[in-house]
Parts: C-alpha cells; sequence; structure tokens
C-alpha cells in the first residue's frame, strides 16, 4: 500500500458548527485507482466531511490535500484547475434549475471548452448524449428542466454531469439512495466499468451496504465524530473495531449481508 | 504518466494498419494533444483497414467516440487487441447519440404577430390573476372573520414587522431628503413674491396629499413586494407550498393572506410617519431659509392645509400597499421553480407594482380633484 499514490489526504480535521463538533482527529487517505467508500450513520458528518474535503467548506483544524495540494491554501487560480480535475455528485442532485437537463451535462464540458481547447459542438452533444444514457436517462429527457424530473431521475442526471468531463477522481455523495434497486446496481456496474476502465479514484458516501460491498476497495467507518475503521473488509473482519455497537448496528440486518459476507472471504 | 495520443498508420501493399497509441482520453485532449484527434477527425475509413489497440494505454468514452465517430457509427472489419477497451466501443453500438429537436421557434413576421398576440395574452392573464389573487384575498379574509382561529397571527405579525417597522428608517431618511430638497426649491420661487409663509400650505399639501404615500409606496414596491415575490417564489422550488397543500392548509390562506393583509394594514401608519419627516424636512429648511418658523407652521399648518388631504393620502396608502401585495403576492405564487422564471417574476412584480401605482395616482388624483384643496 504505502507504495501507491496518494490522492486525497486528509489529516486531524476538526469541525464544529454551531458550536458543536462533527469530527475530531478525522484522518483518511485515499489512493489513486481505489474506490474507498464512507459509511456512517445518518446526519453523522459524512457530507460535511465531503464539502470540506472538496474546499466547499473550510475545517475548523486539519488540512485536506488533494493531489498533494492543499485544498484551502491554495491561491484561486491553483484552485481554479484543481477543481477541473475531479467530479462531484451531490446528494441533493444540486441541479442548475433554469437549464435543461442536456445544458446541466453539457456545462463542465462546455467550461473545459472555455479554455479554448478544439471540442468541437457536436462532439460534446454526443458526449452528452451518451453520458445520460451512460447514467440511465432516456435520449427524449435531454430536453427536460430539472423541475420536471423524479427524484431517482435527478439523481442521474447529477450523476451524468458528474462523469461529464471523466476526472480521475470523482466524489459521490450517496449516488444510490433515492434509486430503485434496479437502477441502483445499474449505477454499481457503470462504476465499475468506468474505475477498471479509467483507473478512476472514487471516494464516495453511501448507506447502501450493497452497492459498497460491491465496489468499494477500502472503507472508512466515520461515527461519533471519529474514524472508527479504516481498511479492507477484510481486514474489518478481523478488526476489533466491529465490537463497538455503532459499527454492530451498522452492518445488522438482511441489508449487511452482502458486506458480512465480504468480511468472511 | 500519461502519453500523449498518437496515431500510427503504416501502409502495406495497399492495407493500412492503423495503431493506436497513448492514451485517448479528455484530460489528454483538452491539454492540447489533439493533433490526434484532427488527424482521426479526418481519416477517411476503408473497408479493410486493420485497427490495431494493442498500444493503447487508456480509453474514455470520449476516446471511444472519437472513433466511433470515425467509422460513421459502425465497427470496421478488424480490430486488434483491444482487449478490455472493447466494452467502451460496445456501448455505442446500442446508444441514441442524437439530441432530441427542441421545440422550434418561429422566425419572421409569421413569429411576430403570434409573438405580440401572446405578450398580450399574456398581459390579459397576468391582470386577471391579480384581480383574482385580490379576490381570494377577501374570501380567506372573510373565513378568518367566520372563524378566528383560522387566522395566521404569526405570519401577519412577521409580515407587519418586516413590512412596517423595518422599513421605518428607510422611509424617514427618504421623507426627510424629499422635504428638504422640495422646501429648498419652492421656497426659492414663493419667497421672490414675498409669501414666505405660503410655504406651509405647499409643502404640508404635498406630503399629506400625494409626497407621502408616494415615497412610501416605492420602498413598499422596490423594498418588500420584490422580497414578499422572491421569498413566495421560493417556497416553490423548495416545494414549501406543496407541503402546505399536503397537510391540508390554504397557501393563499397562510401564505398570501398575512401578507397583502399587513401590507394594507402597516402603509397607511407608513404614509403617516413619512409625512411627519418629510414635513420636518420642511420646517427645518423654512426656518433657516426663508425664517417661517415651527411655531408659524403650528399655527398655520391646520388653515392651509384641510384635514381632507390627511384622510385622502392614509386612504391612498392603504390602497397601494392592497394593490402592491396582491400584486407581489399573485407573481410569487406564480412563479415557475426555477431560478431564471423567479427572477423573472420578481422583475415583473416590481414594473407592475410600480405601473399600478402610477395608474391609481393618477386616477385618484382627477376623481377627487374637488377634495380638500
Ligand atoms: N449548515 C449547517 N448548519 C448547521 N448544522 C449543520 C449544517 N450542515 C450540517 N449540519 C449538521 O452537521 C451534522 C452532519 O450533517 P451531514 O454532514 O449532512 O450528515 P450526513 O451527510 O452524514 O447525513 C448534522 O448534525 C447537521 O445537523
Ligand atoms: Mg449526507
Amino acid at each position: 500500500m504505502s507504495g501507491r499514490e496518494e490522492v486525497v489526504r486528509v489529516r486531524d480535521l476538526r469541525t464544529q458548527i454551531d458550536g458543536n463538533v462533527i469530527h475530531e482527529q478525522v484522518d483518511l487517505t485515499a489512493y489513486r485507482g481505489e474506490v474507498l467508500a464512507i459509511i456512517g450513520t445518518s446526519g453523522g458528518g459524512k457530507t460535511t466531511l465531503l464539502r470540506e474535503i472538496i474546499g466547499l467548506r473550510e475545517p475548523n483544524g486539519g488540512t485536506v490535500e488533494i493531489f498533494g495540494q492543499d485544498v484551502h491554501r491554495l491561491e484561486w487560480r491553483e484552485e481554479h484547475e484543481l477543481r477541473k480535475r475531479w467530479g462531484m455528485m451531490f446528494q441533493q442532485g444540486a441541479l442548475f434549475s433554469a437549464l435543461s437537463v442536456f445544458d446541466n451535462v453539457a456545462f463542465p464540458l462546455r467550461e473545459l471548452r472555455k479554455r479554448g481547447e478544439h471540442l468541437p459542438d457536436d462532439l460534446v452533444r454526443q458526449l452528452v448524449m451518451f453520458k445520460l444514457q451512460l447514467s440511465g436517462l432516456s435520449a427524449d429527457d435531454a430536453n427536460k428542466l430539472p423541475a420536471t424530473l423524479s427524484g431517482g431521475m435527478i439523481k442521474r442526471v447529477a450523476l451524468a454531469r458528474a462523469l461529464a468531463v471523466e476526472a480521475e477522481l470523482l466524489f459521490l455523495d450517496e449516488p444510490a439512495s433515492g434509486l430503485d434497486p434496479e437502477t441502483a446496481r445499474d449505477l454499481d456496474s457503470v462504476l465499475k466499468d468506468l474505475h477498471e476502465e479509467l483507473n478512476l479514484s472514487v471516494v464516495m458516501v453511501s448507506h447502501d451496504l450493497d452497492s459498497v460491498a460491491a465496489l468499494a476497495d477500502r472503507i472508512i467507518i466515520l461515527a461519533e465524530k471519529r474514524i472508527l475503521f479504516e481498511g479492507t473488509f477484510a481486514e474489518l473482519g478481523r478488526s476489533e473495531a466491529l465490537e463497538q455497537d455503532v459499527v454492530k448496528r451498522l452492518f445488522k440486518g438482511p441489508r449487511g449481508a452482502a458486506a458480512r459476507a465480504r468480511m468472511k472471504g | 504518466m500519461a502519453a500523449a495520443p498518437r496515431l500510427d498508420i503504416n501502409e502495406d501493399g495497399g492495407q493500412r494498419r492503423i495503431s493506436v497509441l497513448g492514451d485517448w482520453r479528455l484530460i489528454e485532449l483538452l491539454r492540447g494533444h489533439n493533433d490526434a484527434m484532427r488527424e482521426l477527425e479526418s481519416l477517411r475509413v476503408r473497408p479493410d483497414d486493420i485497427w490495431d489497440f494493442s498500444g493503447l494505454g487508456s480509453l474514455d468514452s470520449a476516446g471511444a467516440l472519437l472513433f466511433w465517430r470515425c467509422w460513421r457509427g459502425q465497427r470496421p472489419g478488424t480490430i486488434e487487441g483491444a482487449g478490455e477497451h472493447e466494452r467502451w466501443l460496445e456501448r455505442f453500438s446500442d446508444a441514441h447519440l442524437e439530441r432530441p429537436a427542441l421545440p422550434g421557434r418561429m422566425a419572421g413576421l409569421s413569429g411576430f404577430l403570434p409573438g405580440l398576440g401572446a405578450l398580450l395574452a399574456g398581459f390579459a392573464i397576468q391582470g386577471y390573476g391579480v384581480l383574482l389573487c385580490g379576490g381570494q384575498f377577501l374570501v380567506d379574509l372573510w373565513h378568518c372573520v367566520q372563524n378566528p382561529r383560522l387566522f395566521p397571527r404569526r405570519e401577519f405579525t412577521a409580515s407587519v414587522y418586516r413590512v412596517g417597522t423595518q422599513a421605518l428608517f428607510l422611509n424617514a431618511f427618504l421623507g426627510l431628503i424629499v422635504g428638504f430638497v422640495l422646501t429648498w426649491q419652492v421656497g426659492g420661487q414663493i419667497a421672490q413674491f414675498g409669501l414666505n409663509q405660503a410655504v406651509i400650505g405647499a409643502i404640508g399639501l404635498a406630503f399629506t396629499r400625494e409626497l407621502g404615500p408616494f415615497i412610501a409606496a416605492l420602498v413598499l414596491v422596490g423594498r418588500t413586494g420584490s422580497a414578499t415575490t422572491a421569498g413566495i417564489g421560493a417556497m416553490h422550488i423548495t416545494e414549501e407550498i406543496d407541503a402546505l397543500r399536503a397537510f391540508g392548509v390554504s397557501p393563499t390562506l397562510r401564505v398570501a393572506m398575512p401578507r397583502i393583509l399587513a401590507m394594507t394594514v402597516a402603509m397607511p401608519l407608513l404614509v403617516v410617519w413619512t409625512d411627519f419627516w418629510g414635513i420636518v424636512g420642511g420646517i427645518y429648511i423654512s426656518s433657516v431659509k426663508l425664517g417661517v418658523t415651527w411655531q408659524m407652521w403650528l399655527n398655520q399648518f391646520p388653515g392651509s392645509v384641510p384635514i381632507e388631504n390627511y384622510f385622502l393620502g392614509v386612504g391612498k396608502g392603504a390602497m397601494f400597499g392592497f394593490i402592491i401585495g396582491i400584486t407581489s403576492v399573485y407573481y410569487g405564487l406564480r412563479a415557475p421553480p426555477d431560478t431564471q422564471g423567479l427572477t423573472q417574476n420578481i422583475t415583473r412584480s416590481v414594473v407592475v407594482g410600480l405601473a399600478m401605482v402610477l395608474v391609481v395616482e393618477s386616477a385618484m388624483g382627477i376623481a377627487f380633484s374637488g377634495i380638500g384643496l
């Protein structure tokens, strides 16, 4: 492990919102080419952690490095360049409400093109249409406005937009929540393909243990403000973290079956 | 690390062998390594070409799409060494890559006339909607009179606070400034004829009858009306209006009625407040510049400004409050749930609100020209 390139590196992160401590001494590392899943209780600060990693919120202490650069200590221009190297899918979609589905997905591509590079219009158009279908939408949805979409469709558009530039690093906040099981499986296979084909690094937050068990190379358990565990499923199976009540509760029940199976074998 | 994408074409006895080398990824293409992309775009495929992918580093869908385009949507005869990359090339075969057509817009005169018609119809619909909104307000108010427990007290008091209390400073400031300036200018004219004390009637009438209500209405449209439209419109985006309906609460009664009522009730008070500060401004300037002291003002004011003007101004204020209330609430409730539609409706709310104030102002000026002058 030690020889691998670190894409995300968080050290001693501390977060406090309105006097409540959300994170304390959070350390985590994501390596190039792996899928890292962050799991934890609802309201445990997963979204906040992701927002701090990508620089949308300043942590109250500690450092966040992506590709070896401290996200919160960058010049405006450097930060701008760095931001183009990752994609983000927000939990609620965060689509631009005034833009059609097509324009939402085309947005990051068109932004890239503003640098004056050669990227023909029809290539952008075909790429967008392809990404829409890759995320499980049909061609007819392209001209719809976000306000007319169902919750699951919003999720897929958000995924298509996060995938639009095929950045080397992808942050996903609960990609599977709100999807029907079949679409969720489709999404898993799309992510798996992308990840294998492009050696993509993925940091995802997920409640869906099946999907985590199917995709994740390593997992992080964030509960009680701290990282209770970081490692592979097999390591978790042997770890004493599993003795803790919070962790036990996470993997209890039928929905944790696939995850428990991976811990054993 | 990443290698620039490259094409290596070897002609061998009439047959071409096209070797694909490097990383064919969007990031690479955008880094300025797009010579190969142009080369591929201008390449004419021949059926007997051999495509050799064994030297390919990595391929993303943008890269794969470039090949797919070059092949005009069909797999060429021979592909070698594609291995796992095959998946990407496959994926395009059943994808629909053309964007469905947008609903067309008519151009030229044939588009102008229907466009004009739609515009006029739009005005009519909006005017009708604003009227309906006023009617709904009366219905809701009547409901509350019959069943006082329905009355949304918290919303109403909060609205009065926002409409009235929070606007006090702005209204006083504007009143004072206009009072200063107007007295300065009118006073200069009047002083030429030695009629210094006529300033009391002029300024007093101007404020109680016209300027007080007008200044308060301007502040109400620009400050509170636009905020009301934006606030109600945002409730559409966050689906709060739907949530109210789902719980069996009437959005017009809970959201619209208290706001309209608050504006109607607060405006007369704001008018009195604005009148006061405007006249204070007038007293100050006239005592400094014209030698008309505040004692003279107190003595002569009742005689020069009949009490009808005061009631007329206060009544106008209530009228303006009601009009601006129904306009801003209407455009908020009608706002489409996206940022652009909301912005457009806020603009409309302000423009229509102002226009209505001007129209009513002139109409009342004519209608009441026989009273109080
Ligand atoms: N902007 C905010 N203001 C106040 N509290 C917040 C804010 N954002 C998040 N929180 C609090 O931080 C905690 C973690 O939230 P979040 O990161 O969204 O949890 P998760 O994504 O794990 O469900 C919650 O208790 C939430 O109430
Ligand atoms: Mg969350």
